[in-house]
């Protein structure tokens, strides 16, 4: 079974992204999920010139246990529809899907999805947990070997890559090299200091052989989009960014170990999906932005796309390709590993502002079409347009 | 002295995996139809669809297929054996399990062949471990 293009395409660019907003993003003790997000979403409805009474979808993520219900009664909205998608980062592609899917359809004319994260302050630490997650069983259903974490996944797959096709971890620090670049550019990008990979290669493992600048942060902040129909949206305060592609392919033979096909057989579907629904190809992407939890994700999702061929991200990375002014910038906000650890949220944001032309230093020039990418047994991918 | 380690949450379904490994027998569900392995447990073959299995006793060989070493302890009852390896092993049977490989860390490689050892948690489960093994 493939996708039905056909079908696909008559929802292409029949909704968009009229709002965005973050709230600071650091370390807010006493903070929580709902407080960040609401102050997110005070910036996303600023943004737009439209009311929390507009929104009569309401889509809530967060790690934590974060309520779409409570939410609602906090902001004292009864939406026609609410939902969340419990599988961490990887809902977020999903999550920006549907509320395309609810505008399209006509269940909703206006969907909000607020994203509120606490945890530096609840100390969360994204492994050591004994209860096994559901859809993260690769990360949690083997404990009692010491097995835990996203972290450690991603360094099973790194490892394979560096000994099958003989990269290396210093051409890896090639990704939070870039992302650093772009986050010093960044006035909401957390870290700032310069990253060389003399610094990458001399830096802790934490699940080897991932360094600590492979991992994301871990921070506090908020993020909201807002997305309503290209009606609607046109006498809004700014430019309309549209959804002109949508992507998925899930995967779940083996998800209850570590994921050793690196996706080869899977996610090339999203990507079929993706470009064939957005009449676009790899070539026409100005700016790529990819969940990057760690730094291999970021060759998975090029390799996988079709941006390089398999087992060449390692060689495709260098020299500045992936960085601003290259001929694919990636994560042009610094990314999970520089900007914020939004779990893909700010990826949202970031293609919208681009394409806006809001992004000054590290806005790229002419930019026309922005992809999001996220790998994993829950591949999914967006092609924005302006 | 108390085993102190995270201890597997058991369905129904995989008690004969753990009743196996406490006799220090790698055991795994192989369909009666097709032949093919699985692991973790299912109640159904994943290939062909067939409701019909046994719990054969596996070789307890396999590769290493991938590995990392923990440098950041996130559980305190692993705090002695910090760093310590996790390894994906592909048995030769076909399944690919998770396990501790019983070898100084910078030893393992890729492809390197292991065999299953047990390691006796508590008197009711044995946690298959893997050991290098002759070529």
């Amino acid at each position: 079974m493939a996708a039905d293009l056909q079908r696909l395409k008559q929802i292409k660019d029949r909704a968009a992204i009229v709002g965005v907003g973050a709230s600071e993003q650091g370390t807010f003790p006493d903070s929580d999920p709902y407080s960040l997000a609401i102050k997110a979403f005070r910036n996303a409805l600023d943004d737009c010139g439209l009311k929390k009474g507009d929104v009569d979808g309401l889509i809530v993520q967060g790690p934590g246990n974060v309520s779409f219900v409570r939410m609602g009664e906090m902001l004292g909205i009864n939406p026609v529809v609410g939902a969340n998608f419990d599988v961490g980062g990887l809902a977020t592609g999903p999550l920006m899907q549907y509320a395309a899917m609810l505008i399209a359809t006509g269940m909703c004319e206006t969907v909000a999805l607020l994203y509120g994260n606490a945890s530096r302050t609840e100390g969360r630490k994204f492994g050591g947990d004994t209860t096994v997650t559901p859809g993260r069983e690769y990360s949690s259903a083997f404990y009692y070997y010491g097995l835990t974490s996203p972290g450690a996944a991603s360094a099973f797959q790194a490892r394979m890559h560096f000994e099958t096709y003989g990269s290396t971890s210093a051409q890896l620090a090639a990704v939070p090299i870039a992302q650093r670049k772009h986050a010093i550019l960044n006035p909401q990008a957390i870290k700032k200091e310069p990253l060389t990979v003399e610094k990458h290669q001399a830096s802790k493992f934490i699940c080897e052989p991932l360094h600590v600048y492979d991992y994301c942060l871990i921070n506090d902040g908020g993020v909201a989009v807002i997305m309503t129909t290209p009606e609607r949206a046109r006498d809004l305060k700014k430019k309309p960014v549209y959804v002109a592609g949508m992507g998925r392919q899930d995967t779940y033979r083996g998800s209850s170990i570590p994921n050793a096909t690196l996706w080869r057989e899977t996610m090339p579907k999203a990507a079929d999906m993706v470009y064939g629904m957005a009449g676009v190809g790899r070539e026409d992407i100005d700016a790529l932005m990819v969940y990057d939890s760690f730094s291999i994700n970021i060759w998975f999702s090029l390799e996988n796309f079709g941006f390089c061929k398999i087992g060449e991200a390692g060689d495709f990375t260098q020299g500045g390709r992936i960085e601003l002014g290259g001929a694919l910038p990636v994560n042009t906000h610094g990314g999970h590993l520089s900007e914020s650890y939004m779990q893909g949220w700010l990826h949202q944001v970031e293609a919208v502002r681009q394409l806006r032309g809001e992004c000054g230093p590290r806005q790229v020039k002419d930019c026309e079409i922005v992809q999001y990418i996220c790998r994993g047994n829950l591949a999914a991918s967006l092609i924005y347009r302006n | 002295m108390d085993y102190s380690k995270p201890l597997p949450s058991i369905l129904p379904l995989e008690r004969p995996f753990w009743d196996a490994a406490r006799r220090h027998e790698l055991r795994l569900q192989c369909c009666k139809d097709c032949g093919h392995y699985r692991y973790p447990a299912s109640p159904v073959c994943a290939d062909c669809d067939s409701d019909a299995y046994e719990w054969q006793r596996v070789s307890g060989r396999g590769r290493i297929l991938s590995w990392v070493v923990f440098h950041r302890c996130y559980f305190p009852s692993f705090a002695d054996e910090m760093p310590y390896n996790v390894a994906m092993i592909a048995l030769d049977e076909g399944p690919v399990m998770v396990s501790n490989v019983l070898a100084p860390n910078d030893t393992l490689r890729g492809n390197m062949p292991v065999e299953v050892v047990f390691e006796d948690a508590t008197p009711e489960i044995s946690i298959p471990k893997f050991r290098p093994a002759a070529q």
